[in-house]
């Protein structure tokens, strides 16, 4: 009979640990990527800078449906790098899985990437790259394609005398603005009709590249291009354009799409603007670190192309997405 | 090989075992087909469930648009039944310019206490044919680069000809400096005479509202709703951006042809309902819910029914170990006094037996058994009785040629006058025979026996005159020790027949006694010719052989009666004689 009981507790046992196993699986099933998560420091927050928080929706989005944890930070001000790399060291604390790091003064961050790479968390730089970085995928906008884009759109196809062409752009010449005007330049000397007087620096103020296009529309009169290497340079520029009874005949070309921007793209003092997708980097940010996450070997560069806007597109339906997030 | 494994694995040696298969069988059966079968049931009912909770969320879209489009229309109306706006707007009024203002003021004044109690309108404005514009501002700067003519509103406004027009969300960039996303409701306003148009009314309904009733509902973790306008573009959808730039679909073409109703889209974890449901203002609410997320509850379930099935399960196991352990135990115990029994055990008696088959069994195993006890002792019984009859055949039992050649003898030597060795002789016959029939004891004192095997010998002695002597030596320690009666004379018989008898020459018998320890011994040697090994192995068997021979195993039977340890020992070669050793027991 001692062996019946001792083979009854055996039974029982079984049956436990049977059950105990299934528990066990099962939740463990259940929970299994809900635990990867994705630490995202963003160059700003601020919520004035439509630019980023169309990125944060993008990646929103993206986190929602790819049912990935993100944590998303970043500091107020777009120049703040030091509040930046504090702010690293406070995602990095968590441990997460992957890290997507939009860089505000990518020279003073490379020791907190250094950071990130050594925690073992898969790397995702967005809109700049790090030097020293190797970021299993850096997505950004091409900027060298994006001036290449710009570059052309200044000729249009009828054009058959050579035109002056001038680039407006201030000191501070960032990665993104040296691309655009290596791509311009490329644009240039592919058009023949181009005859391109070369890059013109301003203080960095709306009024600077104001008095720059002045001097330069006295310098060369019969210039009849301009290209805006980024929002001060290009209203300054329609600024003194406009006040010269020039609109039409001086035509400008910019990039990114102010409101500014916008209202002289609609009264037709600027040509074209050459605007970026943020929402797609965002969103592809996120799927590329959640790719990375499942194993998936990343391109190291995924381009996020860029997009010319006129007057007569303005309006489209996918334009208007573009240039008036609504964001909320 | 496999086979024959499987057989002989449902070959189980208990019963114990084999009745906990088949109820565990049995049970598992049943609960894992009710399981299954209560499972799909309530999937079933979950996903329809499911089914109908999105067509019931979509259907609240609808109607929450439908209120926003209802009230846009009622402002119209509102704004048409105006008599101020009417004449304002008339080409036929006569208007000073300076009653211009105060017209435009009345308007304005109207469509901002629209407004106030609404946040949901961005705008509401009028355009004149006649080139006067009046909206809910009080100065309205029109923005100096919109074409308002060619506005899609504007157009389709005025082709339709006072019907309502509800234009895709767009950017409204007529007021200067202001650039909303919109939906914008348009209307041509007519004269009095209901035909000439006068003007386009216009509301225009803020497109967060529409996205905020959409971003609220809950269709699971990934499901989503959309929006398509009648044309098939896209009024909202969460990831409008990704197909603009071609990196999503969207199976428009497919929403656009099923009208209101559902369908489902891809396979796997990408399977995908859509619900779509058309409102009368030609757009399409499309509700898309993620197979695997509705069945977020039909997974709770799964696991939920596993857990109850496992516990079903292990309860099952328990039970049907307690059954068939209940039922077998009455078997095993039967089988334990079997074991018994087979051992030779016959007082067992099984006890505590069930009031069913098994107890009835028992019970006739213990009628079985008693009886097979009675019949051995029986058999027992009888078996004494035989032996007893044997020996008293035995013991009757002369050699009748024996009695006939002896008296041949005596009647040879009457003839011949010899009347001493007549009377030698007979007297030894009379003496022999009354020590065989007289006594009736199945003992006899060593001294008697000796005094008949002496009075046998003598007789033979004289029948074979010189062909045969004997000597006698005992241990007269032993004469007054008892033995069973003729144990010697068979032996002598035989050493004279088949061993002195064919011998040329004198044969001479010793027969000697003594007493030991534990036993007494009788030697019987004679110098005859001897036996042949095959013959002195069955020599001691009962049975077969020749008479004499039966008498010798028959006397060493006998003797085996008081022990194993006693008994009749051979030694013989042929040529060489015989010697037979006899141990008996020291009876007194």
């Amino acid at each position: 009979m001692s062996s019946g009981k001792r083979s009854l507790t055996a039974l029982l046992l079984l049956a436990l640990t049977a059950l105990l196993v299934v528990y066990g699986v099962d939740t463990l099933r259940l929970a299994g990527d809900r635990d990867k998560k994705i630490a995202v420091v963003l160059k700003t927050t601020d919520i004035r800078s439509e630019y980023w928080r169309t990125v944060r929706e993008g990646m929103e989005l993206a986190a929602k449906e790819l049912d990935v944890d993100i944590e998303i930070t970043g500091p107020l001000s777009d120049t703040d790098a030091d509040g930046q790399i504090r702010m690293i060291g406070e995602a990095l604390a968590k441990k997460p899985d992957a890290f997507v790091l939009g860089a505000t003064d990518p020279l003073r961050l490379e020791d907190a990437v250094r950071d990130v790479k050594r925690s073992g968390a898969k790397l995702i730089l967005i809109d700049a790259d790090v030097p020293g970085g190797q970021p299993a995928s850096l997505v950004a906008t091409d900027h060298a394609e994006a001036g290449r884009i710009a570059g052309k759109s200044m000729v249009s196809p009828l054009e058959k005398a050579t035109f002056q062409v001038a680039v407006l752009g201030d000191r501070t010449r960032t990665p993104a603005q040296h691309e655009r005007l290596r791509g311009l330049e490329e644009a240039f000397a592919e058009t023949p009709v181009v005859d391109y007087v070369g890059m013109h620096e301003f203080g960095g103020q709306e009024d600077d590249a104001y008095v720059r296009t002045g001097m330069l529309l006295d310098q060369f009169p019969d210039l009849r291009g301009i290209v805006g290497l980024n929002e001060q340079a290009t209203v300054g520029a329609a600024k003194a354009i406009k006040e010269r009874g020039l609109s039409g005949r001086v035509k400008l070309v910019s990039f990114d799409s102010s409101i500014y921007e916008i209202k002289l793209l609609e009264e037709g003092t600027l040509q074209a603007t050459v605007v970026q997708k943020p929402f797609n980097m965002g969103y592809l940010a996120i799927e590329s670190a959640a790719r990375a996450l499942r194993g998936v070997k990343l391109d190291p560069r995924l381009n996020i192309e860029a997009h010319v806007i006129t007057k007569d597109n303005l309006y489209t339906q996918g334009n208007q997405e573009l240039l008036f997030p609504l964001v909320d | 090989m496999i086979k024959g494994w499987t057989a002989d694995a449902f070959k189980f040696r208990s019963i114990q075992i084999s009745l906990s298969v088949a109820f565990l069988c049995l049970i598992l059966f049943s609960i894992l087909v009710t399981s299954l079968i209560s499972y799909r049931l309530s999937a079933q009912s979950v996903e329809r469930n499911s089914e109908h909770y999105i067509s019931e969320i979509v259907q609240q879209v609808n109607l929450n648009l439908q209120s926003y489009i209802n009230n846009m229309e009622n402002i119209g109306i509102l704004a048409l039944t105006n008599k101020d706006l009417k004449y304002y707007i008339e080409s036929t009024s006569f208007l000073l310019e300076e009653d211009v203002r105060p017209y435009e003021k009345k308007i304005s004044d109207l469509f901002q206490s629209i407004l106030v109690t609404r946040k949901d309108i961005a705008s509401i404005m009028v355009f004149g044919y006649n080139g006067r514009i009046v909206s809910d501002r009080r100065i309205t700067s029109l923005n100096p680069n919109s074409r308002i003519e060619e506005q899609p509103w504007y157009k389709n406004a005025k082709k339709e000809g006072g019907r309502s027009v509800i234009s895709s969300p767009h950017v409204q960039n007529i007021i200067q400096n202001e650039y909303r996303w919109v939906v914008s409701l348009s209307r041509e306003l007519k004269s009095a005479d209901g035909i000439t148009g006068e003007g386009i009314f216009l509301v225009d309904l803020n497109l967060s509202v529409i996205k905020e009733i959409c971003s609220q509902i809950n269709l699971g973790k990934r499901g989503y709703v959309f929006i398509l306008d009648s044309e098939g573009s896209i009024v909202h959808h969460p990831q409008q951006k990704l197909i603009a730039s071609n990196l999503k679909s969207e199976l428009i073409d497919e929403v656009m042809t099923t009208g209101t109703g559902s369908f489902t889209a891809g396979a796997g974890g990408g399977k995908r309902i859509y619900t779509i449901q058309e409102t009368h203002f030609g757009w399409k609410i499309v509700g898309v819910a993620y197979a695997n997320e509705l069945i977020v509850n039909q997974q709770q379930i799964r696991m939920s029914y596993l857990l109850w099935t496992v516990l079903a399960l292990v309860i099952a196991l328990i039970l049907s170990f307690y059954l068939s352990r209940r039922l077998s135990s009455p078997i095993k115990r039967l089988q334990l006094q079997m074991k018994k029994v087979e051992k030779g055990d016959f007082d067992v008696r099984t006890e505590a037996l069930p009031e069913n088959e098994i107890g009835q069994l028992g019970r006739t195993f213990n009628v079985m058994v008693g009886r097979i006890k009675e019949l051995m002792e029986q058999i027992i019984q009888n078996e004494h009785f035989k032996r007893k009859s044997e020996l008293k055949v035995l013991q009757s039992q002369i050699n009748p040629h024996f009695l006939y050649n002896t008296l041949d003898s005596i009647i040879w030597m009457a003839e011949r006058r010899k009347h001493e060795e007549v009377v030698e002789m007979t007297s030894s016959l009379a003496k022999l025979f009354r020590a065989i029939i007289n006594r009736n004891d199945e003992t006899v004192p060593v001294r008697v026996e000796l005094e008949h095997i002496t009075h046998y010998l003598s007789i033979q002695k004289m029948r074979y005159k010189d062909k045969l002597d004997f000597r006698i030596e005992a241990d007269p320690a032993m004469m007054d020790y008892k033995l069973p009666k003729i144990i010697l004379q068979p032996i002598v018989e035989n050493a004279i027949y088949h061993g002195i008898k064919n011998k040329p020459g004198l044969g001479m018998i010793r027969i000697s006694g003594s007493v030991h320890e534990q036993h007494l011994e009788f030697v019987i040697a004679d110098n005859g010719i001897g036996m042949e090994p095959e013959r002195l192995e069955h020599i001691l068997k009962p049975s077969e052989g020749p008479t004499a021979s039966i008498g010798i195993s028959n006397v060493n039977e006998r003797i085996r009666l008081f022990g194993g340890e006693y008994g009749i020992r051979i030694k013989s070669a042929p040529g060489d004689g015989t010697e037979v050793t006899v141990l008996l027991p020291k009876l007194t």
